[in-house]
This record gives C-alpha cells, sequence and structure tokens, in this order.
C-alpha cells in the first residue's frame, strides 16, 4: 500500500476533530467490482479497506496443488472485491507459503496490506522470523508484523521498531483474541508506541467495547478484529439454523448473514477493519458485501446485537 | 476468566477435516504400493506373535514402521501443516529405539502369563491396527481419503503397538513402552474431536483398554508364578 503523508499526531487530530475522520469513506471506483468502505489508519491516515482476509486454518493446506488452486482463488477474489489486508502468522502451519504460491499466481496486487506476526520466545530472534516470513510470501517488506499473543513482547516491540526504522516494517502492532489478557493489552497500550491492536470482537463478544476499543482510540491505535464469525461456529449456526434475516436488514444492505455480521463489526467506530477467515470463493464474496452499501447507526448496531443475543 | 480456561481444542489444531483427509489421500498417493508392503508385514507379525510370543523379530518390524511413520509422514507432509510435526517425529524415532533395544534384550527372555481378558484386548488391538483400520475405510466407502495403513501413518501404528506391546512386554519395561504410544493417542484423540473427524475416541478408548489390561496384566504377575514356557500368553 502507499504511505501517506499524515503523520500520527496529524491524524489523532483529525480524530479529536470528531467523527468525520472516523466516517467511512465512499467506495472508490475500481474496475471489477465497487471497492469497499475504507478507513484510516491513525498513526498515517492511510486508508484500509475495512473488510480483510484471516488465514488460520483456512490456508494451511500443505503442497496439495487442488487446496493451492482453491486458496489462490479466494485471494484472486478478494483483490479483485478491492481487498487490503490479509494477515498472517508463522503460527499457521503452512499459510505463509501458500499466500506466497498464489501471489506467484496472481502477482503482488498493488492494493495488499500484509498483515504478519511474529510468534517465537526467543525475543532475539525477531528479524530472523520475520526474514523468513518474507521469504515465504515472497515479498520485500510487510506492510504491519504484530508480536502474536504478547509472546515475549518486548524485545519483539523493540525489534520492530528497528526493523520499521529499515523499512522492511511499516507499522507495529500487538495481537490477542478470545479475551485473553485484556489487562496486559490495555498496559501496553497504555505505554507503548503502537500503530495496531488486533483482539476479538463481533457481535456475541462485544467485551472489547468497553474498555480496549475506547482506549485504543485515544491512544490512535488502528483495531483489527479477529474471529469475526467467532471461528465459524457462529456463521455457521445462524446459516444451518434455518434463521432468516431479519426484514430491516435491507435498511443496511445486508442480504446474508455474513453481511450482517461484519457490518456490526466494522460500523464500530473504533474499530478499523476485520478479517473474516474462509477457504470458499462464494464465501469471500459474501465477506466482501460486509464492506459495501450503507452501514447501521449506533441504534442499528443495538437493535442488531439484541437481535442475535435472542436467536 | 482464567486465561487457561479461554482455550478450547481448536486452538490448537491448524488444520480443517477437509484437508486433514487430503493430506491422507495424498500420503497414500505417494506411498503407493508401499501400504501392500506395510499391511504384508503387520500380518507377519500377527503370524510370529501367534505362532510364538517372543519379542525380537516383531521388534524389528515395529521398530521400522515407527520409524518410517515419523520422517516419512510426521516430519513429512504433516510437519507442513503442524509445527510440532517434526517434535512428534523425533517421539517416534525414540520410541523406535526403545523398542529396538527392548527387542534385542528380551529376546531369549522367557514371557510371563497373561490372563485371558488381557490377552484378548492385546490381540483385538494388535489385529484392530493392523487389519481393521484399513477395513473400515473400504467399509466406509471414504477410500483413500480414510485409509490408514500400519506402519504408514501414526494411529494403526499405534494401536497395534499398544496391543503387541500388551501380548509380548511386561512390568516397567511395558510401562516405558506404553508412555509415547498412550501420548500419542491423546493427540491424536483431541486431533479427530477437534476437526470433527469419525470416531474421535478410538485412540483413547484403545490407551484406556490398554492401560487397563496392562494393570491387569501387572496384578496376575503378582498374584502367579512365572512361566518358563515362552507358549505361556496364548489364549
Ligand atoms: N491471536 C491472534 O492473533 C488471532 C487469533 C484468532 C484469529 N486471528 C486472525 O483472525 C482471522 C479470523 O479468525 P478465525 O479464522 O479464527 O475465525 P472467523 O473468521 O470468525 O471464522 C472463520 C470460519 O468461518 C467460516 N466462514 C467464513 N466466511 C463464511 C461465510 N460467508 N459463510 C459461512 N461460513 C464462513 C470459514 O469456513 P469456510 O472456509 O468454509 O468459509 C471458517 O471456518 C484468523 O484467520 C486469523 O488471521 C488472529
Amino acid at each position: 500500500m502507499n504511505t501517506t503523508s499524515l503523520t500520527r499526531r496529524s491524524a489523532l487530530r483529525l480524530i479529536a476533530g470528531g467523527a468525520a475522520a472516523l466516517a467511512f469513506t465512499p467506495p472508490r471506483l475500481l474496475a471489477s467490482s465497487p471497492a469497499p468502505h475504507a478507513k484510516p489508519i491513525p498513526s498515517s491516515g492511510e486508508m484500509l479497506p475495512v473488510i480483510g482476509l484471516g488465514t488460520w486454518r483456512t490456508f494451511n493446506v500443505g503442497a496439495d496443488a487442488r487446496a493451492l488452486e482453491n486458496t489462490t482463488a479466494v485471494m484472486k477474489a478478494f483483490f479483485n472485491a478491492g481487498g487490503g489486508m490479509i494477515d498472517c502468522s508463522p503460527m499457521y502451519g503452512s499459510a505463509r507459503e501458500v499466500l506466497g504460491h498464489g501471489f506467484e499466481q496472481i502477482g503482488i496486487p498493488e492494493t495488499l496490506f500484509s498483515a504478519e506476526k511474529v510468534w517465537i520466545r526467543d525475543g532475539r530472534r525477531t528479524a530472523e522470523q520475520i526474514n523468513e516470513s518474507l521469504q515465504l510470501w515472497g515479498v520485500d517488506h510487510f506492510d504491519l508484523v504484530q508480536v502474536h499473543n504478547l509472546l515475549s513482547w518486548e524485545p519483539h516491540l523493540e525489534n520492530l521498531r528497528r526493523l520499521k526504522g529499515e523499512g522492511k516494517v511499516r507499522y507495529l502492532g500487538i495481537t490477542t483474541s478470545h479475551g485473553r489478557r485484556h489487562d496486559d493489552v490495555e498496559a501496553i497500550l497504555r505505554s507503548e508506541d503502537i500503530d495496531f491492536l488486533q483482539l476479538t470482537y463481533n457481535i456475541t463478544h462485544p467485551e472489547a467495547e468497553r474498555r480496549l476499543l475506547p482506549l485504543a482510540a485515544d491512544r490512535g491505535v488502528a483495531v483489527i478484529a479477529n474471529r469475526p464469525f467467532d471461528g465459524g461456529g457462529l456463521i455457521r449456526r445462524l446459516k444451518s439454523g434455518n434463521y432468516p434475516l431479519p426484514s430491516w436488514a435491507a435498511e443496511i444492505d445486508c442480504s446474508n448473514w455474513a453481511e450482517f455480521l461484519l457490518k456490526f463489526i466494522v460500523s464500530h467506530p473504533h474499530v478499523t477493519c476485520a478479517i473474516p477467515a474462509t477457504s470458499r470463493v462464494e464465501h469471500l464474496r459474501e465477506n466482501m458485501g460486509g464492506g459495501l452499501g450503507r452501514m447501521p447507526d449506533e441504534a442499528m448496531r443495538r437493535r442488531m446485537a439484541d437481535h442475535v443475543r435472542a436467536l | 476468566m482464567a486465561v487457561w480456561l479461554s482455550y478450547s481444542l481448536e486452538d490448537f489444531v491448524p488444520f480443517t477435516l477437509e484437508t486433514w483427509q487430503r493430506l491422507i489421500e495424498r500420503h497414500n498417493a505417494a506411498q503407493w504400493p508401499l501400504q501392500v508392503v506395510a499391511l504384508a508385514a503387520g500380518l507377519l507379525v500377527l503370524v510370529w506373535v501367534w505362532r510364538r510370543p517372543s519379542a525380537l523379530r516383531p521388534a524389528f518390524l515395529l521398530a521400522g514402521a515407527w520409524g518410517w511413520t515419523a520422517w516419512k509422514f510426521l516430519a513429512g507432509p504433516y510437519a507442513d501443516l503442524v509445527w510440532a510435526g517434526h517434535w512428534f517425529a523425533w517421539g517416534f524415532t525414540i520410541q523406535a529405539g526403545l523398542i529396538l533395544a527392548w527387542g534385542l534384550a528380551a529376546a531369549k527372555a522367557a514371557t510371563p502369563p497373561l490372563p485371558r481378558a488381557v490377552a484378548a484386548i492385546g490381540w483385538i488391538l494388535a489385529a484392530g491396527g493392523i487389519v481393521l483400520f484399513p477395513l473400515a475405510a473400504l467399509v466406509s466407502g471414504s477410500g483413500r481419503a480414510d485409509l490408514q495403513v500400519f506402519g504408514i501413518f501414526p494411529d494403526p501404528t499405534v494401536v497395534s503397538t499398544m496391543g503387541l506391546l500388551l501380548l509380548l512386554a511386561r512390568g516397567p519395561v511395558l510401562a516405558l513402552l506404553l508412555v509415547l504410544p498412550v501420548l500419542w493417542s491423546a493427540v491424536a484423540g483431541a486431533t479427530a474431536w477437534a476437526i470433527g473427524a469419525s470416531l474421535p475416541l478410538a485412540l483413547p478408548l484403545a490407551a484406556l483398554a490398554t492401560f487397563a489390561a496392562a494393570i491387569g496384566a501387572a496384578l496376575a504377575g503378582r498374584f502367579s508364578a512365572p512361566s518358563t514356557s515362552a507358549d505361556a500368553n496364548r489364549t
């Protein structure tokens, strides 16, 4: 992605200036399909499409030629629909190589926002692991590197700052999930200068709304919502349980549950993007719809949460 | 909430059922026609043990099966998917070494008699790993996506090993030789459960039966005089 010249301070000023800075931008026009809404990364002002792509499990397919063809098709559909962020980790088995294989086939799209993680206990080996990941992805830098699950976060963050200076990494961040270690995350948000926080936030797990999301906004930190479908169980339950979408979902341009669940997440003013994972092109297309059309306002968001809770 | 309480089995299994079945299918294709050789070797072990329950020859074949599974499967295509695959491969290699050492040491030792029930469990598991695993895939019609053969894949290797060890080893040696198979049974059961594979409890139950039988054998050993006959554990 192209860097903009906005500094962290000016972006923070924008945020302090009100909702305008966090409002959704009108979709850009892309050749293949309407581009999804985008939101600014607070520390730079760079715009990021609100729907990204996760890779846990879905992209860990090894050297299976048939499955590789499929993951490449998912990547292609993602970028055709204006997708940006792809999130991966050394923890995800062969997913990094699988992404590399995909990029070999389709080239490296201009809109790619590569989000890797560092996941190694030895805090001296940050650069080593990142170099390995760069090679596997087949890219020359990462847009974002996050300390996975806060593992050895102190030395890794220090090393990431150095790598940022060298241009190998553009943004740095931390991740957690399942509501784990929110106190530690809060302490890091308060004490460290980071660009991104990744955590679990979805319609059935909105706990982060209370402390972490406002704090991240306050600190000018972008938020990535992982497990948007609660690992898949939530959307599978809604789809297979024969729960029809409420008719009022049409007011926010939702025609399926994926759009409904994702719009709930990315319409939160402090969430920058969500990263649903999928191994299916048809699911990917549904998911990308979560970044298109009208978005819910606060009253609608409450209605959505109440509705799902009641099912 | 305590952090550890937030973990579930799914958090530790980084692939889907579909990927697992494709892995089995791909590995079967890559190993073909070794499955036939492995099946024949497995049957040969059963015949050897039936005719003369001594450890030496079965131990050589069993060690080979563990070693082959370790380096052709666990450190190979399995490790592409699971970062711990290499560690598991080393575990299997250690088990191969232990089995070999036991086979050499116990080559001429007499095998004390076994209670009928214990011997029956031993035979069911030994034959189950070698015959039932591939048969189940054929019967269920899932073919190569489920076809797991002794010596090529870990699960049937582990199940038949537990059975053969019950029939051939005793006392602390048996306990030592069962540690890794039992651990693998837990790993395999948890994996199958997490991805929704069929019969997730098969290996844990086999391990449990082995454990119960091993205790039965130990108790029987304590209350009965040791036999001098090598054929004494035949049911
Ligand atoms: N600590 C961390 O850093 C951390 C922790 C958790 C997750 N993450 C990141 O966040 C990403 C997302 O989380 P997740 O993968 O755990 O869970 P998720 O995105 O909530 O759910 C993924 C599951 O949902 C299914 N799915 C996706 N779209 C669907 C649709 N339209 N209809 C029906 N089913 C659909 C997928 O199956 P199909 O393949 O069949 O579509 C997959 O099984 C991860 O992939 C990872 O990149 C990071």
